[in-house]
């Protein structure tokens, strides 16, 4: 991804790239929202990233979540199913 | 337990339907409404926001997540509100924080008081579901002290989502005989009297 569409928080940043790991593709969203932009795992699950969520470390638990909840990417890598997440 | 009113981060998902949430121009809403503590998707088809809110208490954040949402995108529903009543013996052990074997030994009477609630169904042949508050109340009153288990909460969202449900089954019950049955199995005065 292009330096301009990184997620400003690091946290984040990093859980966006073990989403992207499990398969789950990152769309930037254009305009002047409050949407930094919106992932989806291509069979149906999708989540929207704010720019500047109020708390971005409680945001980047919810997006390894959504990535752990969802078992459309089986034959993918998915390392993130392999972490503890507690 | 505490008394505390200390505000403290309080995580539950709400699902709804009615309208979409997920374009720009709602997001923008919802941010703005306060929801910039949730996180907004879509998974098997169903609509949800999953927040992580500070407030006094787990109803005060509930309270103020449903009026956020419902007041920033207009004919959106919540339809359930989750982690939700049916739990298996795994849900049991991570929401009480005891162990797995522990409770498999409460349910089966090698440890403990004994008459640990019942599964209330099945999942499929020898998956157990419990109803999350019926569990609540009997860890919190034989488990003090071991647990910190939020009995209200677990009250409060059975409830909730069972009015969901019956708002959902009462469309499609259009003659007053089932819901005169309906209230008749309930018992007369069954919200009002305690």
């Amino acid at each position: 991804m292009a330096n301009k569409d990184r997620h400003p928080d690091k946290d984040i940043r990093k859980a966006i790239n073990d989403a992207e790991r499990a398969g789950w593709k990152a769309r930037r969203s254009e305009g002047a929202g409050h949407r930094w932009g919106t992932m989806s795992c291509g069979s149906g699950c999708e989540i929207a990233i704010w720019s500047t969520p109020r708390r971005p470390g409680d945001i980047a638990k919810r997006v390894r979540e959504a990535v752990k909840k969802c078992d459309h990417n089986a034959g993918a890598p998915n390392i993130v199913k392999q972490q503890k997440s507690k | 337990m505490s008394v505390t009113t200390k505000p403290t981060i309080h995580s539950f998902t709400l699902f709804f339907s009615g309208a979409s949430a997920l374009n720009d121009e709602q997001l923008d809403s919802l941010y703005e409404a306060g929801c910039d503590d949730a996180l907004f998707g879509v998974r098997d088809g169903a609509q949800y926001g999953a927040f992580d809110r500070e407030a006094d208490s787990f109803g005060g954040a509930l309270a103020s997540a449903i009026a956020d949402v419902t007041s920033a995108v207009p004919g959106l529903q919540i339809v359930r509100i989750e982690p939700d009543e049916l739990v298996t013996m795994a849900a049991i052990a991570k929401r009480s924080g005891l162990s797995r074997e522990y409770i498999r030994l409460l349910f089966t009477n090698e440890r403990g008081p004994g008459g640990f609630p019942p599964p209330v169904t099945y999942a499929d042949h020898k998956t157990r579901l419990w109803h999350w508050p019926d569990v609540a109340h009997w860890l919190t009153e034989h488990e003090r002290g071991k647990v910190e288990v939020d009995a209200h909460a677990a009250d409060l969202v059975a409830a909730m989502n069972a009015a969901f449900d019956l708002r959902e089954h009462a469309r499609h019950l259009h003659n007053g005989h089932d819901l005169a049955l309906i209230a008749q199995a309930l018992g007369r005065d069954t919200l009002t009297h305690h």
